[in-house]
């Protein structure tokens, strides 16, 4: 049976026509397919790098906007800072004008903080000092590009200083860029400075150097000794903004407004 | 994907097993093209080492079997195409040799194969079971049942 079934299918052949066909179509498809791979290749290459592109781009603008400088609170008690914020409220850097300022930097520890938290952080660290004793007056600004971000930062600043003030003197007012430029060139907190070129401008006699020393309390005490009125950075805005100016409370003077030099 | 020197040597040394195996399956010329084809198609495309000649041969054998099968799941193929018997092969075939094959041809399917794969290319039931994919009694029970029925059609003549 073996033998008559192998002889029987010895017939059956393939045909000359029949592999010449197949390997035609055989090396027709190697040559496409290896075509098809080369040009796959190329955009497998340009996916990939533009995949890593677009990573490196939306990294880049995350980097960009969240080390960007977006606003600055500056806090004046006599420990003298500023914090920075960025795009997200959050600090990116601190800055102290004095030794005390630095103290209170190191032990509030607010880098990369919310703001709420920072400045929250901030008022306790110095009211744990003792630096917010009566008659003692924090004055805080705040700097920022946009009106809304400004508007809704003071109110909370302002919140969160009435309950952390203790019996001191609050003020709290918004700044333009060039008060701040022009303070910190001079290593001054703005609030400093308005309050050093109030006393100059009833002092002639004082000067820049020795007011530096003082703090703000007493730099406004001695600008009333010589006929000045009690200059609050606010007074300037009062009658444009009736709204936000002094305010009383529980013996305190709480100022909030926004500063037009 | 191998090379076309590769896809020559594999059709010529392989042309005649595919061949046969379309030849138990197909009735129609351009069927067997396309088969033959697909099956060397299938051969450049598969990129794994086989172990041995043997191997390759068997996997050759399996891919064809499935390429037939996979013809006449077509629709189309069962409703449209057209049957040539076996006067139409473009080979010749000797007369003596025509009872035998027709016998053959007449077997169902799953007889066939097993009685191809078992009498001329000499396979084991264990290695029909593995390129078949089934059960060793299965291919067993095949072999017999085609046997008894390849038996049956030619009568003494097989015996001879």
């Amino acid at each position: 049976m073996t033998d008559r079934l192998k002889k029987a299918f010895d017939n059956i052949r393939a045909e000359g026509a029949l592999k010449t066909s197949a390997k035609d179509f055989l090396h027709k498809e190697i040559l496409r397919r290896s075509t098809k791979q080369n040009h796959i290749l190329p955009r497998r290459v340009f996916v990939a790098f533009s995949s890593l592109a677009i990573i490196l781009f939306s990294g880049g603008m995350l980097s960009y906007l969240y080390f960007t400088p977006d606003a600055y609170i500056d806090m004046d008690v006599n420990p003298s800072f500023e914090i920075t914020l960025n795009h997200f409220d959050r600090v990116i850097d601190t800055y102290a004008y004095n030794p005390d300022g630095r103290q209170i930097l190191e032990d509030a520890d607010v880098k990369y903080k919310n703001y709420e938290e920072a400045v929250s952080l901030l008022l306790d660290t110095i009211a744990q000092k003792g630096y917010t004793q009566e008659n003692g007056l924090i004055s805080i600004t705040l700097q920022s590009n946009s009106g809304k971000k400004e508007t809704a930062m003071l109110s909370y600043i302002e919140s969160v200083a009435e309950s952390h003030h203790g019996t001191a003197q609050i003020e709290c007012f918004a700044i333009g860029g060039h008060l701040r430029d022009t303070a910190h060139h001079l290593n001054l907190s703005p609030a400093k400075y308005l309050a050093i070129q109030h006393l100059i401008e009833v002092d002639p006699a004082a000067s820049w150097d020795c007011c530096r020393e003082h703090t703000i309390g007493e730099l406004k005490a001695l600008t009333q000794e010589h006929g000045g009125s009690h200059h609050h950075a606010t007074d300037a805005d009062e009658s444009a903004n009736p709204g936000t100016g002094e305010k009383a409370g529980q013996g305190n003077r709480h100022h909030r407004g926004r500063h037009h030099p | 994907m191998r090379s076309s020197s590769e896809a020559d040597r594999a059709v010529e040394k392989y042309a005649d097993t595919v061949r046969r195996v379309c030849f138990m399956h197909l009735k129609n010329h351009s069927d067997v093209e396309d088969v033959f084809q697909e099956v060397f198609l299938k051969y450049i495309l598969y990129d794994k080492p086989f172990e041995s000649d043997a191997h390759e041969k068997a996997w050759l054998i399996r891919v064809a079997i499935n390429a037939c099968k996979d013809i006449f799941k077509s629709f189309f193929r069962r409703k449209v195409c057209s049957f040539e018997d076996i006067d139409m092969e473009p080979f010749y075939i000797q007369e003596e040799d025509r009872p035998v094959l027709d016998a053959v041809l007449r077997l169902p399917d799953k007889y066939r194969n097993v009685i191809y794969l078992f009498y001329y290319e000499g396979y084991t039931a264990v290695e029909i079971a593995r390129i078949l994919n089934m059960r060793e009694n299965t291919v067993y029970t095949w072999l017999s049942r085609g046997r008894a029925k390849l038996k049956e059609e030619l009568g003494g003549e097989l015996l001879d």
